[in-house]
């Protein structure tokens, strides 16, 4: 075939958009991240980051709020989706389309819904940060990490489980070895999708009177004292944590998919 | 006895997801303050939503600006998946590598590397709306090209040849061939578009104007505040957009259940 | 072709994007062409801090002289009706908000859009120090011009310490004007806290009131309750109290910004972080009257606020200012040398606003519509003080019951604290509530300081430290 023009021109523009207002960025921050006041090269940034117990102390509580928010939606989400997807309904795409509903509610509105209902149980927020935290979070996330679980186990061939259940397995180990191994790509695109925004979502915290810094409000705290430099490092590091969850990611799904051909 | 015990968990996890959203319903249409007593039916809430210049300035601004953005958006994402399809292989896993940064970046990162970007290092001006409109594309474009480019993918290939051997030209097949085919996903990238404008609350506070609010900084805002007849203005707001939400919903649902399959979700593909 | 849609919708952009301009409420713009003869005055002040005008007939105050003060225009409305009077040149007034100092320092950093803007204290001297502000011309200090309402008009005390402020050898009188004033200190409920521990800076890490009190989202007034905490038992000591340089000694300890004091102020701070509510900008108000906070740090204009809206709802509240030392703050106006630059119209169009702003029936209309303290006492207009008496005087229901106090106000109005004419008889309550927190006796007066701005290694040296407060500390999360 002739090599067109238009082919060839085609992806320019976005291509361009993207070179610009995305890489460009990231290198913008990089310079920041990697230099110091005169513009020289310099690891300070990083170095004052990881030996100071407080910047560490931010880090591992963010991962913290990230990792039991994550679990919490993976349990309650797994059944759900499981349910939705292999369950006997007779308009399942309007059914699943109630639990999905909430994504398209703008999320501070319904934070504020909820922290009311917090003030009302609990009288004074402050004195359950951690707990109200995970509870936001989760509120806040469960419809992101339904919908790819939903996705995959829908894919799920229903011969699988057939076939093991006529070889005499229990349902906990179709469980463990068909059903929970072949919803994995569902599993790691949820928590791609909510792990890093939890650790980066502050505005949760603030509206809750959380007054602990996870990671997001330090970048917040340093854009306000227009101190780009820290900023660009925190940046950094959050970026680097993406990207460690998101090679991990892909390592599992493309185990599991070798698993599963087998 | 399964059956049942599925609709209970069903029905629990669906109380966790509404009942707040249902209670500050109820709520909105009292005079009521604070969730607790429950006061008299009372209209003053909407009343005060829709007759606060403050407010409504919010909303049609932010509207406006979701539209302009999500257009913007789908057309560089629509452009850019066709373009990724047809094009050089190179090409498109450039694209792809570079589509795939603020999919799963966090909001706050890209908003405070494009601020830094535009406003520090180019050193526009934040009262153009400029680095608002660009830091809100750069969110939503890359979603578009994934709603896109998984139907350019499941698009009959000979439709294109035939297209070709008949006498079109690259152009036209594009424009009359393909763009049918794939406009259920551009689309869906077009309504996600809107979501995400509508929901964002870090972009827009890196980049926007010192005068201008979105439903998101304004909510945070008035949380913060102290004026409780804008609190409980807020409440009959998030019943309005539960309302409205509830409508398009279910009004794509049934549009869709008419023709093509299940809608696509965030990450469908 | 593809390259046709995409142009028409480049277009389409285009041609949509000034509707968006159009959309946002009228910020300020940049460079504006006048029309012929008009002067363009781009004011800069804080989110409703100046009367819109538009009073109901119920909200006119009369005085006891039969005066009646009503905000029909707002104030500059009526002060461009006012300048074409008085100096025969048409004025047309572009008024923006901004939300924090910061933000206006980095506005006028990046774009100058601003001829004459009111910031607070510490950016006031961060913006004489850098060389960006217009000296008043000497016609605005002329008293014996009448439309010259600030120098006429102006508190005895806060010209006074407009004069003895100077930065590098420049008096900050020269530079700016003031507008509002006031003091820090916390807003509580009395029947829940008594007198004596809100008079105490401690109480913001005393566990009896845990996670029933707020502060501050802000590093400098967090940073001064800190240190204020830190060195009280110095302060308060008789030894210090009698020093003949009290006001300068005191000013120089609550402006220490030492590596040792910041580090130390960070640990007295944590332990304030974990006994608060909450770091709050604006939610204290509502805490405090639905009762889920008992204590709030509040400066005084707020707090006249908050105890009156809790007084609507039947809450008794009352303001207490720490016996130790207490922040004076004041906002001012200044002009912008990049905005006025030579242009002596310009000029003479800023300072008449300040002085319109400055007019006593003009600043009562401001101080009624927000709540706070202007800096003007009236001078010869009797109309301040008339205004505070309709404001705080006892009524005849007090007075028969003998619940009534005398409050002495001199020191404000003519600088002399033992002034007869200013001797207020008010309500015994008012001695803690509102009429305390806007006009505060020489004895506040006396301990209060001005917290001036910080360098640029110190700002850093707080920054850190603020980041650090909020951040939770590792060593603590797995007690290495």
């Amino acid at each position: 075939m002739k090599k067109s023009l238009t082919k060839n021109v085609l992806a320019v523009p976005y291509a361009l958009f993207l070179t610009v207002f995305v890489v460009f960025p990231v290198m913008v921050i990089l310079y920041f991240a990697f230099t110091n006041d005169h513009g020289q090269f310099s690891l300070a940034g990083f170095a004052g980051f990881f030996v100071n117990p407080r910047m560490l102390g931010t880090l591992v509580y963010s991962l913290e709020v990230s990792a039991v928010t994550t679990a919490v939606c993976l349990v309650i989400a797994w059944p759900t989706a499981y349910i939705l997807a292999k369950g006997d309904f007779r308009h399942r795409g309007a059914v699943l389309l109630m639990f999905i509903m909430p994504m398209w509610i703008n999320f501070t509105l319904r934070i504020t819904a909820v922290k009311e209902i917090l003030t009302f149980a609990e009288g004074n927020l402050a004195f359950h940060p951690f707990f109200n935290t995970i509870l936001c979070m989760t509120y806040d996330f469960l419809p992101f990490m339904i919908l790819p679980l939903y996705n995959a186990i829908a894919r799920i061939d229903d011969a699988y489980v057939e076939a093991a259940q006529d070889l005499g397995v229990s349902s906990a180990t179709v469980f463990r070895r068909v059903l929970l191994p072949l919803s994995v790509p569902g599993i790691v695109s949820g928590v791609t999708m909510v792990f890093l925004p939890v650790m980066t979502n502050y505005v949760v915290l603030d509206m809750i009177y959380n007054s602990t810094y996870i990671m997001g409000s330090l970048i917040g705290s340093y854009f306000n004292a227009y101190d780009w430099r820290s900023g660009s490092v925190v940046s950094i590091i959050m970026l680097a944590v993406l990207s460690i969850v998101t090679l991990a990611a892909t390592r599992v799904s493309e185990e599991d998919e070798g698993e599963v051909v087998r | 006895m399964k059956r049942r015990f599925q609709w209970l968990w069903l029905g629990a996890v669906l109380l966790f997801m509404y009942a707040p959203i249902l209670i500050l319903g109820i709520y909105s249409f009292t005079d009521s303050a604070v969730i607790g007593a429950l006061g008299q039916f009372s209209l003053t809430n909407y009343q005060v939503l829709f007759t606060t210049p403050e407010i409504m300035d919010m909303l049609t601004g932010t509207l406006i600006l979701a539209l302009i953005v999500s257009l913007m958006a789908t057309a560089l994402g629509t452009v850019g998946a066709l373009g990724a399809f047809y094009g050089p292989r190179r090409g498109r896993r450039a694209v792809r590598t570079m589509n795939q940064i603020p999919v799963v970046n966090a909001d706050v990162v890209t908003g405070f590397s494009v601020c830094i970007l535009l406003i520090v290092f180019f050193g526009m001006d934040k009262d153009t709306y400029i680095p608002l409109a660009i830091g809100l594309t750069t969110l939503c474009a890359p979603f578009v090209y994934l709603s896109v480019l998984p139907r350019l993918r499941q698009m009959d290939p000979a439709l294109y040849e035939a297209a070709l051997d008949l006498g079109c030209t690259e152009g036209q097949t594009i424009r009359k061939v393909v763009l049918p085919q794939i406009a259920p996903g551009v689309f869906s990238g077009f309504m996600l578009s809107i979501t995400l404008t509508l929901d964002d609350y870090f972009i827009s506070t890196y980049t926007k104007p010192a005068t201008f609010d979105t439903i998101s900084t304004y909510v945070v805002n008035a949380t913060r505040g102290s004026q409780t007849e804008i609190k409980t203005a807020l409440w009959a707001l998030s019943t309005v957009i539960f309302l409205v939400v509830v409508l398009v919903v279910f009004a794509m649902n049934r549009s869709a259940s008419r023709g093509n399959p299940a809608a696509d979700g965030r990450k469908g593909a | 072709m593809g390259k046709k849609r995409i142009s028409l919708i480049l277009a389409l952009v285009l041609a949509l994007a000034p509707v968006l301009t159009a959309c946002g409420s009228a910020g300020g713009s940049g460079a504006d062409v006048p029309e012929d003869g008009t002067i363009v005055l781009r004011v800069g002040n804080w989110e409703e801090y100046i009367d819109q005008g538009g009073w109901s007939d119920d909200e006119a105050i009369t005085l006891e002289d039969g005066t009646t003060i009503k905000g029909e225009d707002a104030v500059i409305t009526e002060y461009e009706r006012w300048f074409e009077e008085n100096y025969h040149k048409k004025v047309r007034v572009e008024y923006a908000t901004f939300g924090t100092n910061e933000d206006l320092y980095n506005q006028l950093t990046l774009r100058d859009n601003y001829d004459v803007v009111c910031p607070s204290e510490y950016m006031i001297m961060k913006l004489m120090d850098e060389g960006r502000l217009q000296p008043f011309s000497d016609g605005f200090f002329d008293t014996g011009d009448s439309r010259n309402y600030y120098v006429n008009g102006v508190s005895p005390y806060i010209a006074g310490i407009f004069k003895k402020l100077n930065r590098g050898g420049k008096p900050l009188e020269r530079y700016a004007a003031g507008y509002m004033w006031g003091t820090l200190g916390f807003v509580y409920n009395p029947e829940e806290v008594s007198e004596a521990d809100a008079s105490d800076w401690n109480i913001l890490r005393n566990p009896a009131y845990s996670k029933r009190i707020t502060v501050k989202d802000s590093v400098r007034d967090t940073l001064f309750a800190g240190v204020s905490m830190l060195k009280q038992d110095q302060l308060e000591s008789a030894a210090f109290k009698g020093r003949s340089d009290y006001s300068d000694a005191l000013s120089r300890e609550l402006n220490d910004t030492s590596q040792a004091t910041v580090d130390k102020v960070e640990d007295i701070l944590s332990q304030v972080k974990d006994n608060v509510y909450s770091f709050e900008t604006d939610s204290g108000k509502s805490d405090m009257i639905t009762g889920k906070v008992v204590v709030n740090q509040q400066w005084s204009g707020d707090a006249v606020y908050t105890i009156s809206q809790a007084a609507e709802e039947g809450v008794t509240l009352q303001y207490a200012v720490p016996s130790a030392d207490t922040n004076l703050w004041f906002d001012g106006w200044c002009m912008l040398k990049n905005g006025i630059g030579a242009d002596k119209d310009k000029q003479q169009a800023a300072e008449a606003f300040i002085n319109f702003l400055s007019r006593p029936d003009i600043a009562i209309r401001n101080m009624n519509t927000i709540g706070y303290t202007s800096v003007i006492a009236g001078g010869q207009s009797p109309l301040i003080y008339d205004y505070v008496k309709w404001q705080y005087g006892a009524d005849s229901e007090a007075a028969a019951s003998g619940e009534t106090a005398v409050y002495p106000l001199g020191t404000f109005f003519s600088g002399n604290d033992g002034d007869d004419r200013y001797k207020l008889v008010t309500d015994a309550a008012q001695l803690k509530g509102q009429l305390y927190a806007q006009y505060p006796p020489q004895a506040v007066i006396g301990r209060s300081v001005v917290m001036g701005c910080f360098s640029t290694e110190e700002n850093e040296r707080i920054s850190r430290m603020w980041v650090n407060v909020r951040c939770p500390d590792i060593r603590q999360m797995f007690a290495f």
